[in-house]
């Protein structure tokens, strides 16, 4: 618990969310969960479940009616430098270029322009779109979209990036890439990545921990650990036996949450 | 005779050559560029002033037509507008007008983008500004600008009123609904990288809000125009509204005519303006 290699160090815990909308629509209900650091948690769940809601709630960007989310054991009040979002939309300027854009979060936090266009141009590198810094988004396919998203969440340096279905607004073969590119991202920067999910590969795949949300109101159903190894090859993620197996042990205790 | 243009032909060609040979082919693909974009940007130009010429066209000829004297054509209504630009006609009474036009004008765009934006960020000045803003906008406004003669009196003051009561409305209306659809994705995007609330206002809602804001201030300004008009026309004998009701009354419609044409034309001089204006302000829109 003390050193910050442990791997048990718990860096973000919630302590029973619960989100009523309206008096009577129930959203999240009793989430308790823990978030080791630098580690990968895969929130899964069907469609509707609250699963976006409750990453906002961690995000500080909807207050819960019950519960609170603690990051290092403090509680939190609305969104914070140690958080920083990636959203399913992109949430572009489109009247800003990829390094205005990048640059927002800095911008916000008063860092000079100077700094700013440097450290952007740094995320830029790093996320793969150097030569693109000057386009608008308009001009950039959704997959670019995202990766804006991903270098303007991190040249904020939180230790926590939130992710909310970063993934769903691209095509197949995109994902595919975006998700082997966060992988390797993520060998360099050391993060703990807490992201929103429909898809039982992905979560699988990605993640050391996936909480599985059941149907509305959205509860924790499971905590799966795919301890799956991802030292060597990205490749051969896909090919372990541990792979299938859990991604078919999920869909069987998600099935009955799908109508 | 034959011999000599022979040869001045040939010259010619030669002459053609050497400049051809001397544009290096470096920079021959951007010189293509350009010639593309100057063709399209004179044929815009052509197909502008085309459609001016067979509106005029067709006013001359509806105008020869005899269908009334009340309706006079063309080339008449041009004369006049000559003669009275020399006459000193336009110059007495756009020295009435243009005063109170010009500060209508600035009321309504300042005041108008002003309260379009608090009423779009401050949610008590909405419930308090709004009710007003819409009746003014969907009301007959025309209808209640004899009044403003009870209160203001023949004046300059009433003019004034006229054209912001037409103009503000739809500018603060349009900037209203513009800083109302900013994407709330966007907001929350603002809010989760901790920007401030000015911030969020600078950097998110007003660049989101822009195109309507200037949407708003082209239809405030031609709002404003009418106002101006009507003011003159109904309540106040000055000015330009007075030229037209003066030449109306002694049959001279060629110079009624001319005098409709030239706030016509000042109305789009200043709509020019505004476009202008705006691409100055945020360029970036035009690279896209």
């Amino acid at each position: 618990m003390k050193t910050g290699n442990d791997t048990n160090e718990i860096i973000l815990n919630t302590e029973g969310i619960g989100v009523t909308y309206q008096e009577s629509i129930i959203a999240l209900k009793n989430v308790s969960l823990n978030v080791p650091a630098a580690k990968l948690t895969a929130i899964l769940g069907p469609s509707g479940c609250g699963k976006t809601t409750l990453l906002k709630v961690i995000a500080g960007l909807i207050e819960p009616t019950a519960g609170t989310v603690k990051v290092r054991g403090k509680e939190i009040a609305g969104p914070g430098p140690d958080r920083a979002l990636v959203f399913q939309d992109f949430a572009l300027l489109p009247w800003a270029t990829v390094l205005q854009n990048v640059g927002f979060g800095l911008r916000a936090r008063g860092v000079s322009q100077k700094e700013r266009e440097e450290t952007s141009l740094h995320y830029i590198k790093e996320v793969g779109l150097l030569g693109f810094e000057d386009k608008y988004p308009h001009q950039l396919s959704g997959g670019m979209r995202q990766r804006t998203g991903l270098a303007r969440a991190l040249t904020v340096n939180s230790d926590i990036l939130l992710m909310d279905e970063p993934f769903s607004a691209v095509d197949e073969q995109m994902r595919r890439k975006l998700q082997e590119d966060l992988l390797n991202l993520l060998k360099i920067e050391s993060k703990t990545v807490i992201f929103v999910t429909h898809s039982i590969e992905e979560a699988v795949y990605l993640a050391d921990q996936v909480v599985i949300l059941s149907g509305r109101p959205g509860s924790i159903a499971d905590i799966v650990y795919p301890e799956i190894d991802r030292q060597g090859e990205i490749d051969l993620i896909r090919r372990q036996p541990r792979y299938m197996e859990l991604v078919d042990e999920i869909w069987s205790s998600l099935k009955r949450y799908v109508e | 005779m034959a011999e000599y243009s022979a040869t001045a032909s040939s010259t010619e060609i030669g002459a053609n050559f050497l400049e051809k040979s001397n544009s290096d082919s470096q920079a021959s693909i951007s010189s293509e560029e350009n010639t593309i974009k100057a063709n399209s940007k004179n044929n815009l130009l052509i197909w502008r002033v085309f459609s001016f010429f067979i509106v005029f066209s067709i006013w001359e000829l509806a105008g020869r037509a005899d269908i009334s004297i009340a309706f006079p054509p063309f080339s008449k209504v041009l004369v006049a507008f000559v003669e009275m630009i020399f006459s000193g006609e336009f110059f007495v009474a756009y020295a009435d007008s243009l005063p109170p036009l010009l500060t209508g004008l600035f009321i309504t765009i300042i005041g108008g983008v002003i309260i379009g934006i608090s009423i779009g960020l401050v949610r008590s000045a909405e419930w308090f500004i709004m009710p007003l803003l819409i009746i003014f906008q969907t009301a007959p406004v025309s209808a209640l600008i004899p009044m403003l003669t009870y209160i203001y009196g023949i004046s300059d003051t009433s003019k004034i009123v006229a054209i912001v009561i037409l103009g503000m409305p739809l500018v603060a209306l349009n900037s209203y609904k513009g800083i109302q659809a900013t994407n709330p994705s966007l907001l929350e995007m603002s809010k989760s990288f901790l920007a401030s609330r000015l911030d969020t206002i600078l950097f998110v809602i007003l660049p989101s809000a822009q195109k309507m804001i200037f949407a708003g201030l082209r239809l405030g300004i031609s709002g404003a125009f009418i106002g101006i008009v009507l003011a003159e026309l109904l309540i106040t004998p000055t000015g330009i509204g007075d030229l037209i009701t003066y030449n109306r009354f002694i049959a001279r419609y060629d110079k009624m005519f001319a005098t409709i044409v030239s706030i016509l034309a000042i109305a789009g001089l200043t709509l020019s303006l505004m476009r202008v204006f705006e691409d100055w302000l945020f360029p970036s829109e035009k690279n896209s």
